[in-house]
């Protein structure tokens, strides 16, 4: 037990700059997430490019490469971020492209008797998008945005890569100076696990709620 | 709506139909299943777009303008001004599932009309009287059975005070015990506030009762028009009654 109460302060440590990483670029990608899922099937023709060319570059390359590069490679043209900052960034965008999918298909989801109803109600088209459509999508999306926070909580062991003393990266030097690898890795997966507990519970709490109260059934 | 033509795939499912309704006539419109009925409410509506022919409200063009002779299409701008005198009730009710009842009717007229919230609340409570349904203000729709939805329905359309409202087999998605609600409260609105009805319905009953005018459609054409006695009565067109004959063998 002396061996957990030597490292404990260490891991709770990483857990905190685990946690904040988090949060920061969960809310960068769920923002991202909205607006680039609404403007892909909205905006123009080039709008619809950038926004393609974006999420596709984020869902088709290496998280791991794309964190050296804004980390290592980004200084060479004088901008230089923090390694959390960077982390973060790259982060928040590469969630932000898959959340921006789960938009997408849930605005798509929405029945497009909603959408007649709209016109015939003549409401104008940001009208629709912002009162009707998108919170009908995000109704539907709680629980795949609830996935995607979690995939990104565990995916901020990236940022071991870059320097960032997070809770994976914690653990991995106690247990280098303390031994006891068993031990140390279990607590490092016990901490990911509380952390990751409270978002499951809350989108499935926010989404029996949604059901309960649109009358829409329950998860398929 | 002059010469107005639609195609779906080549195949014209609206064929230069010609129609005029009076303000605050009650036209109903039937035929069999397929005909283009609802495809021409949804053109009024601005749901569909013609392929020939344009529509006129009050005397003024919807979704398009005149430009040395011809008609141009989608001229957006004046669209909304005309498309607010016209109103829809649709066959499923089309309702905003995570609003109540009462924010339901507000919506529209707060945010295409711009009334004061107080102004909305006014307005949807006197609607939510007039269909009996003022101890629902705060449900969801999700809460409620088809036939106090459609009534939601309709006092959300009436909120936007259209001249002229569509109605799209309204009562066809309802248990058959809910459809005489739906129609009464059709018909005292009918008889009190003069707006245009453009009513597409198999309920003949209700039609002969409500209608000024009968149309009878069949493949995207206009077959027989007339006061609903002679149309549905003493239809002279071979196919208006073989048409009346199977609805009532029904
Ligand atoms: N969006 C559409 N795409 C293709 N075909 C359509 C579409 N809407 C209607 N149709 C076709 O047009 C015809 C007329 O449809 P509709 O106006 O709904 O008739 P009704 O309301 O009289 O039953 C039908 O054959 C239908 O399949
Ligand atoms: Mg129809």
């Amino acid at each position: 037990m002396d061996i957990v109460q030597a490292v404990i302060p260490a891991l709770l440590k990483g857990a905190g700059i685990t946690l904040q990483t988090a949060i920061q670029a969960g809310l960068l990608a769920i923002l991202i997430s909205v607006v680039v899922g609404v403007f892909r099937d909205v905006g123009g023709r080039s709008v619809h490019f950038v926004l393609t060319v974006y999420v596709e570059f984020f869902r088709g390359s290496s998280a791991f490469v794309q964190v050296y590069w804004v980390f290592f490679v980004l200084p060479l043209f004088g901008l230089r971020l923090s390694a959390i900052l960077a982390g973060t960034l790259v982060l928040g965008l590469n969630a932000g492209a898959y959340g921006s999918e789960i938009m997408r298909g849930a605005l798509r989801a929405v029945p497009p008797g909603q959408r007649e109803a709209c016109v015939a109600l003549n409401l104008s088209q940001w009208s629709a998008l912002t009162r009707i459509l998108i919170p009908q999508a995000l109704t539907r999306a709680i629980i795949p945005f609830g996935n995607l926070l979690i995939d990104l909580l565990k995916g901020t062991a990236l940022l071991s890569s870059i320097t960032v003393t997070e809770l994976a990266f914690a653990g991995r030097q106690s247990a280098s100076a303390n031994g006891s690898p068993l031990i140390i890795f279990s607590l490092v997966l016990l901490i990911y696990l509380v952390l990751a507990a409270p978002i499951a519970w809350t989108t499935k709490l926010m989404d029996q709620r949604v059901r309960r109260k649109l009358n829409i059934g329950r998860a398929p | 709506m002059k010469q107005v033509r639609k195609e779906f795939g080549g195949h014209a499912v609206v064929k230069s139909m010609d129609l005029t309704v009076a303000s605050g006539e009650k036209l109903v419109i039937i035929g069999p299943s397929g005909s283009g009925k609802t495809t021409i409410l949804r053109l009024i509506m601005t749901l569909e777009t013609p392929d020939n022919g344009y529509i006129e409200i009050d005397g003024e063009l919807l979704g398009c303008a005149w430009d040395s002779g011809r008609i141009t299409k989608n001229n957006n701008k004046n669209l909304r001004a005309v498309r607010s005198k016209v109103g829809m009730v649709f066959q499923h009710f089309n309702l905003f599932p995570h609003m109540s009842v009462l924010d339901n009717i507000m919506e529209a007229p707060t945010r295409s009309l711009r009334m004061s919230k107080e102004e909305a609340r006014e307005r949807a409570i006197g609607l939510l009287q007039r269909i009996d349904m003022v101890g629902k203000a705060s449900s969801y729709p999700g809460q409620l059975s088809g036939g106090q939805q459609q009534r939601v329905a309709i006092a959300r359309a009436l909120a936007m005070r259209p001249s002229v409202m569509l109605f799209d087999e309204v009562t066809s998605a309802l248990d058959p015990e809910k459809v005489g609600e739906i129609l009464q409260t059709i018909r005292e609105l009918a008889a009190e506030v003069n707006m245009a009805m453009v009513i597409v319905t198999h309920e003949m009953g209700f039609a002969r009762n409500i209608a000024d005018r009968v149309i009878f459609m069949d493949h995207g054409e206009i077959v027989e028009s007339g006061p609903p006695d002679e149309v549905l009565g003493a239809p002279v067109h071979p196919r208006t009654t073989a048409f009346l004959k199977a609805i009532l063998d029904r």
